[in-house]
């Protein structure tokens, strides 16, 4: 596997606060990965340490094949970075940013092209300050990916972006990865890193607690699948010895099936099979949330975005 | 890179119209308040200089005074509040452009503003040419790079825009008004004059009025600037390298 960055055993602390106890991970070429965790959990600090901005107390790093504690100008030609609370100069105008950092880059940037491909155009001569949380998300991105970077940053895209906005930035993530770029997304939404990442690490207080795709974690961490439907004059119970299923209860006509994955396939059959067809059969499969919980023993986050 | 984020940082200043009246504007009227005030005027206190050639002298190291005290530090730390710095360096701005950018920008306002002082000197009021044009401006661009080099190291220092302002404000009023923004010299203490002229201030006012007023070149107060610039200019590189 055709790995971008190696993280073994970062640690780092500030005086006698540890920020990152230990952490370990690979980014693979071409993926997006996600790092989540709560807030405080030593995400951006990791990612900061990762783009050189910061230096590691311990563990070993590598970006690209650079040490980003020695090469960290080297690795910033060839990455982009959007960092959470960084901003552009008030006045500055949108089309005057992109020529600004244009000028960083040896190749030639076609600042008109790169105004038209992030849709830019219209706010060609908007100062920074004046544009929306979205449209300033936007022009980061743009900023981010001068110069075709192999590798970009992006810590907390859409925090504070209304659900329309974050939906659209989401877009513009896989449009990054797309043309080739891998990504590494630094989230405390789960879904946000449900919708977008190819494969997550979780972080928790300083620790990597899983890493894997959100597929596997949620079947493998999440615990069972719980299917619900009602029905009226029919026994359930003969569900209980479909393979996989685990638990079959009933209450006031709602039934509640917990079992694996493939069970909830099987519970559909065996009801089609005696002619039931209950209007709201539901599957309700575990959440990122779900797994956080059971890894943690705590709550990711009850703020915007977290389901429920 | 650094030339072309002057141009850029030079533009945002010019958005900026009311940093634009403080730094250039008002050194500029209280030049003017007080050289009308004190026209004609030849008195021991100002150690023996015309009010005029005095309150000129004196102003025109205020303009440079104030911004190396007080709008470089703020203006730095108002970007690292905001985090500009932050997005400069992931970007890869290299630190030395940056600096050099604001002592580019620095330069450029100070020359301006002093260009204005003297066209204003001139035609309102009676001034003595200075005897040394050539002294005169070395002694201002010594002062420019001490107080850019001040100013972008205290900027990288302070912890906030609050607190860049509020330092700046006392640097720049205790160090002025003891050499020659507000009282004359000859009613204050000797101690309190001996003490004021080594300051940057006190350094920076004597580098432009001793070859004004046909004392030659300072050379001493010229080195003193110089060896400011030396040390605070590296340092700024070092500490703004740092988010």
């Amino acid at each position: 596997m055709d790995n971008v960055i190696t993280v073994e055993h970062l640690h780092k602390r500030y005086g006698d606060a540890v920020a990152i106890e230990d952490v370990s991970f690979e980014v693979r070429r071409g993926e997006i990965f996600g790092i989540l965790g709560p807030n405080g959990a030593g995400k951006s600090t990791t990612v900061e340490c990762l783009q050189g901005l910061r230096s590691a107390t311990r563990g070993r790093l590598a970006v690209l094949g650079l040490d980003p504690g020695r090469e960290a100008a080297r690795l910033r030609r060839r990455i982009g970075s959007q960092l959470q609370s960084s901003a552009l100069p008030e006045r500055l105008r949108v089309g005057e940013a992109i020529r600004l950092f244009a000028r960083l880059h040896q190749q030639q940037v076609d600042v008109d092209a790169t105004l038209a491909e992030w849709g830019l155009q219209a706010l060609r001569r908007k100062a920074y300050a004046t544009l929306s949380g979205g449209q300033q998300q936007r022009v980061f991105l743009a900023l981010a990916l001068l110069g075709r970077p192999e590798v970009v940053f992006l810590d907390e895209l859409t925090t504070g972006l209304d659900p329309t906005a974050r939906r659209e930035t989401w877009q513009l993530v896989r449009r990054v990865r797309d043309r080739g770029a891998t990504v590494v997304l630094v989230t405390h939404l789960m879904e946000e890193a449900e919708a977008l990442c190819d494969r997550i690490a979780v972080i928790d207080r300083g620790r990597v607690v899983a890493a894997d795709t959100p597929g596997a974690l949620t079947a493998l961490r999440g615990g069972p699948v719980r299917i619900t439907f009602s029905v009226n004059g029919y026994d359930p119970r003969g569900l209980s010895s479909l393979a996989g299923v685990e638990s079959v209860s009933i209450d006031a006509g709602r039934v509640t099936v917990t079992g694996s994955a493939s069970s909830a396939v099987d519970v559909a059959a065996a009801l089609a099979a005696q002619g039931i067809a209950p209007p709201d059969y539901r599957t309700h499969y575990p959440s990122l949330e779900d797994v956080f919980l059971a890894l943690t023993g705590h709550r990711l986050t009850l703020t915007e975005g977290s389901p429920r | 890179m650094t030339l072309y984020l002057t141009w850029t940082e030079l533009k945002l200043l010019a958005r900026e119209p009311l940093v634009l009246v403080v730094t250039l504007l008002f050194p500029l009227l209280l030049m003017a308040l007080l050289l009308a005030s004190f026209a004609g005027d030849t008195d021991p206190v100002f150690m023996g200089l015309a009010g005029t050639d005095f309150y000129v002298t004196s102003y025109l190291g205020a303009a440079v005074a104030a911004m190396g005290f007080m709008g470089t530090p703020t203006h730095l730390a108002s970007y690292r509040d905001s985090g500009v710095l932050r997005r400069f360096q992931a970007a890869g701005v290299p630190t030395a452009s940056f600096v050099t950018s604001q002592v580019l920008v620095m330069s450029v306002l100070a020359v301006v503003g002093a260009a204005a002082m003297i066209g204003l000197a001139y035609a309102g009021f009676d001034i003595a040419a200075p005897r040394s044009v050539g002294g005169v401006v070395v002694g201002f661009v010594a002062g420019i790079l001490a107080f850019a080099g001040i100013g972008t190291l205290l900027g990288s220092l302070m912890p906030s825009a609050r607190a860049a302002q509020g330092l700046g404000l006392l640097l720049f009023f205790g160090t002025f008004f003891l050499v020659g923004g507000g009282p004359p010299p000859g009613v204050l203490p000797d101690a309190l004059n001996d003490a004021a002229s080594l300051t940057p201030t006190g350094l920076l006012v004597d580098a432009i009025r001793t070859p004004w007023t046909g004392g030659g070149v300072d050379w001493i107060a010229v080195a003193a600037l110089a060896g400011v610039a030396l040390i605070t200019l590296p340092l700024t590189t070092r500490f703004s390298g740092r988010s």
